[in-house]
């Protein structure tokens, strides 16, 4: 399987996280790029860090949280390990579940509050 | 579309007894498809502004401003919150060519500047406020914003 296979299809781990290695030479073009727009649905923030710190601190893999990825780079582009986000509720079920948690909370001008506090 | 909100957005939107929670929560849920995008600061300045409001008279209970917050953490989870990491020395540096340009003439208060500021790293379709003040400073350094009232 090669780079562009890879990124197109990350293999799942046993921890839930997709891993597939990307190349950094040559430089992605147009042409041959990560197809990225699918994965952008689901990461949300990536941070990269050398293999060094990875062997120092194993710890930053194990614990992605949803919507992250780590970046292990080398010299031939490296790894990157995902954590697909779980879109999991609508803006609608988002507001049903906030009138849950603040039914009954005293009504009040926020702004104005705020802005006199300051 | 990405869309970047202020603190005073959040709050409302957030604060289901705010007075402007109705027109915040229309515009939140016709937003079907936006990511909503937030930065440490605004995660900070919204978590502390909620919490201020405890000290309102007849404020909210603190348990309900705490569930608040912890449902606002697990939306960045499993909602459509992305929170995106930001150069807070670039931010800084931003904030002081801003205020160069826009202080004397506009109302600049400095916690929202920084706002305006991570506009420039974070480049979302559209930035929403309730705060006129950001909206104008927003709309001076060319940022498609809304302002809701």
């Amino acid at each position: 399987m090669n780079w562009r296979e890879s990124a197109r299809t990350p293999q799942r781990t046993q921890c839930g996280h997709s891993v597939y290695w990307v190349p950094c030479h040559p430089r992605p073009t147009e042409e041959n790029s990560i197809d990225t727009p699918a994965l952008s649905d689901n990461v949300v923030s990536m941070k990269t860090i050398t293999s060094r710190e990875l062997s120092r601190k194993p710890s930053v893999i194990s614990n992605i949280k949803p919507g992250e990825a780590v970046h292990v780079a080398d010299r031939k582009g490296g790894l990157i390990m995902t954590r697909a986000k779980r879109i999991a509720v609508t803006p609608r079920e988002m507001m049903a579940e906030l009138g849950k948690v603040t039914a009954g909370c005293p009504p009040m001008d926020t702004q104005a509050f705020l802005e006199d506090g300051e | 579309m990405r869309i970047y909100p202020d603190t005073s957005f959040l709050v409302s939107l957030l604060y289901s007894g705010d007075r402007s929670h109705a027109a915040s929560e229309a515009f939140f849920v016709a937003q079907t498809t936006a990511e909503w995008v937030t930065s440490e600061w605004l995660l900070f300045e919204t978590n502390n502004s909620l919490r201020q409001l405890c000290l309102a008279r007849n404020g909210p209970d603190k348990i309900m401003i705490e569930g608040v917050r912890r449902l606002f953490k697990r939306w960045h989870e499993r909602g459509n919150f992305t929170r995106v990491d930001a150069d807070m020395a670039d931010a800084v540096t931003e904030c002081q060519q801003l205020s160069a340009a826009h202080a004397i003439a506009l109302r600049m208060r400095s916690a929202d500047v920084l706002h305006v500021a991570l506009l420039e790293q974070i480049n979302p379709d559209l930035f929403v406020t309730r705060d006129a003040d950001q909206f104008k400073l927003a709309s001076q350094r060319a940022f498609p914003a809304q302002l809701l009232s």
